[in-house]
């Protein structure tokens, strides 16, 4: 070691994977401000595979994963890297070619069921309406949302589909949802909290419906969550985001073995018992620092019981920590105080 | 749309219109100068006691205001508006005379000031900040700050200097006896009209649309792939449209009574102007019904604005 540092872990090599469905490397995400609100974010999706991306409200997960579908708000740009998907660069396509993409081959499944639906629209339109912009003529597309209606659970389809999204139940409008992103599909599937917004009891219902669409269509899964539950019944992967970046990445069973980033061990230790209770609890001192007003070095350190004088003055990049592991942190856990 | 619904509406329509009756009635009798005075003028200084006395009760108004009111309603109600004092014709002749160019004048300004406030409103959403959205909030305020005679008496100006052409010349032409002249003779004050209507609907429009193109909905029909062209209308602007169809019900219900002024510079005599003469003569006949009558047609246009909504909305139907 010459003070020179290591590149990039084991789990994300520097090029884009050409096996992998969705390969995204080194992405930047502006806000209106000009701030980086997501930077230098490299991940990939193998088809079939089921990823977990987790982190605190505003961590940039939800940003990260609209990027994919170009869905950003107004005002929020892909500043930099790039986003391959199926091999062709999202982030650069034109709108046109792009929405041939959404829906057909990624689709996405929202936070609150609630507003995610228009309300002016019957269900069965409003399912209809994707396959539709797909080339389907008006009759087999209407057969076809009746039938995915059944598919998602949803009792009478054929009523239901004319029904509006003001008559249906948090839980109904979720199936819904998931309806009008799974009708033409797809191969990525983003669930962003999709149950975040629902009972708890209907949240049980609703992941394992999509779990069990996953098994049938064989289709990738990211789950973004700040659920760790979530992440460890039912995802191989994760990746945990933390101010806009990686903090760490790899097997979910190795992560939560052995967490690598303080961070991670942070939201880990603050499960109560692995697979028991209400989980979402994050219990950690201070907050995550808002783009634009990120410290120097490294972003977690303000909060970080394990930081050293480095970690003031020099930003840590995704070092590997074995075990396809990597974790954006200077310390390796073998050196944390207790 | 509940019969439930319907029995609420024509409940408060009836409360509404009996308010109305009441306020019109009392602040007319608080007006200083009797309809026999203003009638003879000068003359009535030297009528005797006991000639006025017989005057007062040819007339009714010797009665008292309670037994005054209930014969007024009372004949309403059968669908008897009363007599001119002055003229001595029917005001339901007077009113069916000049409501149809009151009704004319009121959709051909809605029409005028809603597809111009909706077009430059979506104009301005399409690119909030910038030069065009600038521009469209310009008009938007000098049209509202802008009064009604000002421009009527601009366009009155601009068109007989510059073009020699004078939309007050000649008596008023109903619709049926010559379309050509009475559309010429009703367009500009329908753009008067429409101009401060459009300046509303704009601000409405823009507003509206920029709030619903941020809704989530608008981000999952984008995702499903769906043409940009489609999202903005069958998704934005429909949404947009419930506020935008508010305003304009009420403006246009506003259009049906508040046209005096125009109806005055343009010389078209409507029911605004049918009011503002009987008023300086004291002819509460007329004055109480005529208003009375626009009271009914603002309570109708409201409730033809909520069956709108309920088109619209599907949520409204269940309420």
């Amino acid at each position: 070691m010459t003070g020179e540092q290591q590149t990039v872990d084991a789990t994300v090599p520097v090029e884009p994977d050409p096996d992998a469905l969705l390969s995204v490397r080194g992405l930047r995400i502006t806000v209106p401000s000009g701030a980086a609100a997501v930077e230098d974010v490299s991940f990939d999706v193998h088809p079939g595979e089921t990823l977990g991306v987790v982190g605190e409200s505003g961590c940039g997960k939800t940003l990260t994963m609209l990027s994919v579908m170009r869905l950003l708000p107004p005002g929020t740009a892909i500043a930099d890297g790039s986003i391959l998907l199926g091999g062709e660069d999202v982030a650069r396509m034109p709108e046109k070619q792009l929405r041939r993409l959404r829906g057909s081959k990624v689709a996405m499944i929202y936070q609150d069921p609630m507003t995610s639906l228009n309300p002016l629209m019957r269900i069965g339109d409003q399912i209809a309406e994707g396959l539709r912009a797909h080339g389907w003529s008006r009759s087999d597309a209407r057969d076809k949302a009746i039938e995915v209606l059944g598919e998602v659970g949803i009792p009478k389809p054929q009523r239901a589909a004319r029904a509006f999204p003001h008559e249906f139940s948090g839980g109904m409008r979720q199936r819904a949802v998931i309806a009008c992103a799974l009708v033409l599909d797809p191969e990525l599937l983003i669930a962003d909290e999709p149950t975040t917004a629902l009972d708890p009891t209907i949240q049980q219902q609703v992941i394992d419906l999509v779990v069990q669409l996953q098994r049938d269509r064989g289709m990738a899964v990211v789950w973004v969550t700040h659920d760790l539950g979530i992440i460890a019944r039912l995802v191989s992967r994760m990746l945990v985001m933390y101010a806009g970046r990686v903090a760490e990445a790899g097997p979910t069973r190795e992560v939560f073995r052995r967490p690598s980033h303080p961070y991670t061990s942070g939201l880990v230790g603050a499960l109560p018992s692995p697979g028991g209770g209400r989980e979402d609890l994050i219990q950690m001192p201070g907050a995550p620092p808002q783009p634009g007003q990120h410290p120097a070095g490294c972003p977690f350190r303000p909060r970080c019981p394990q930081a050293v004088e480095r970690c003031a003055t020099d930003l840590p990049p995704l070092l590997d920590r074995g075990r396809e592991q990597g974790a954006a942190c200077w310390v390796p856990p073998e050196d944390w105080s207790a | 749309m509940t019969l439930r619904f319907l029995a609420r509406r024509a409940f408060g329509a009836v409360l509404t219109l009996f308010g109305v009756s009441v306020i019109v009635f009392i602040v007319l009798r608080m007006i200083p100068g009797d309809e026999i005075t203003v009638m003879l003028g000068t003359e009535a200084a030297a009528l005797s006691p006991e000639q006025r006395a017989s005057l007062e009760a040819y007339y009714g108004l010797g009665e008292p205001l309670l037994v005054q009111y209930t014969s007024w309603i009372g004949n309403v109600l059968t669908g008897n508006l009363g007599v001119s004092l002055r003229s001595g014709a029917s005001v339901s002749d007077l009113v069916a005379r000049r409501l149809p160019i009151t009704v004319q004048l009121a959709v051909m300004s809605t029409v005028i000031g809603a597809i111009i406030g909706l077009l430059v409103g979506m104009v301005a959403a399409s690119k909030p900040g910038g030069l065009r959205d600038a521009g469209a909030q310009g008009f938007g305020l000098l049209g509202l700050a802008t009064p009604n005679f000002v421009v009527g008496a601009l366009m009155i100006g601009v068109l007989s200097t510059q073009f020699g052409y004078l939309p007050t010349a000649g008596a008023y032409v109903g619709f049926f006896e010559n379309p050509s002249i009475n559309l010429q003779q009703q367009l500009f004050p329908a753009i008067t009209l429409g101009t401060a209507l459009a300046a509303t609907v704009m601000r409405t429009t823009r507003g509206s649309y920029l709030d619903m193109r941020q809704q989530d909905f608008v981000r999952t029909a984008t995702g499903k792939g769906v043409h940009p062209r489609r999202v903005r209308w069958r998704h934005v602007l429909h949404n947009a449209l419930i506020p935008i169809v508010t305003i304009t019900g009420i403006q246009f219900g506003y259009l049906l009574g508040g046209t005096v002024v125009v109806e005055e510079i343009f010389s078209v005599p409507g029911l605004g102007r049918l009011v503002l003469t009987a008023i300086a003569q004291r002819d509460f006949a007329v004055v109480q019904s005529t208003v009375l009558v626009i009271a009914g047609l603002f309570v109708f246009v409201n409730f033809l604005t909520d069956l709108l909504y309920a088109l619209i909305d599907p949520r409204v139907r269940l309420s």
